[in-house]
């Protein structure tokens, strides 16, 4: 998603949904991080398009439970 | 322990104290802190060198959030140029893997803070604001590695505000109009 950050900046948002227990809870920083730079070396975002890139981790079932309701 | 760490600690709590439900005010009060945590362990740092504890509080209060994080995307980009096509040998190598997991994570953090504290729309899950602050922990882990390092002592400067940068900063963006995609040939305004 594009947007601006908080400083005003163009941005782009990435939001990443894992599967859930793919990677063993002690490994998941570092394989986010290769996520990351493997997205921004192939996409170079800030040099190609002048936005900055911000990622969002999250699993599939807590992502499932931000769709529901906030009643539910 | 620091006033940082304390703060660390502190997101750490916050992140954990519902683990089965998204609490969004403890979410959002474990990312701010985690930020914040990793914003006064940079500042200490920086005033570190000063000995009288007034001069310090005075100096630390001139740092500011906006320009800190222009110098963490600046590094983010230099130390990735540095690596391609070829990695500097070591031990520039692992002072710059440091630097950079430390420049990156501020500028991660305080957009997270920022969605935290102003963006009520956004919900916070407890596993995925939890992996949020082990990024901050590891940057902490990473600074403790590097902080006598020139790389990061030169880091902390270009962090401390003065006149010509705040120009150079103003210039820069009247100078430098971003492309937009949807129409990246368009002619600036």
């Amino acid at each position: 998603m594009l947007g601006t950050d908080g400083n005003g900046n163009d941005a782009v948002f990435f939001r990443v949904v894992l599967a859930d227990n793919s990677v063993p809870r002690n490994q998941l920083l570092a394989f986010t991080r290769q996520i990351s730079a493997s997205i921004i070396a192939q996409l170079n975002p800030n040099e190609e398009w002048g936005v900055w890139p911000y990622f969002d981790f999250i699993t599939q079932s807590e992502e499932a439970r931000n769709k529901q309701p906030i009643w539910a | 322990m620091g006033y940082p760490d304390d703060l660390l600690q502190y997101a750490k709590q916050m992140a954990e104290a519902y683990p089965n439900a998204a609490h969004q005010s403890s979410l959002r009060r474990a990312l701010s802190s985690a930020y914040y945590a990793l914003f006064h362990l940079l500042i200490a740092d920086a005033v570190a060198h000063c000995s009288d504890p007034r001069f310090r509080s005075a100096l630390g209060r001139l740092f500011d959030h906006g320009p800190m994080k222009h110098v963490c995307e600046n590094t983010v980009e230099r130390i990735r140029n540095l690596f391609h096509p070829t990695p500097p040998d070591e031990p520039e190598r692992t002072v710059q893997y440091h630097l950079h997991k430390v420049a990156d994570t501020f500028s991660q953090a305080q957009q997270n803070r920022t969605d935290a504290d102003y963006n009520l729309l956004k919900e916070w899950q407890p596993g995925q604001v939890s992996l949020l602050i082990e990024a901050v922990e590891d940057a902490f882990k990473s600074w403790q590695t590097i902080r006598e390092e020139q790389a990061a002592k030169d880091f902390l400067i270009a962090m401390i505000p003065t006149r010509e940068k705040k120009q150079g900063q103003k210039d820069g963006q009247r100078q430098k109009p971003r492309p937009t995609l949807a129409d990246p040939n368009a002619p600036p305004p």
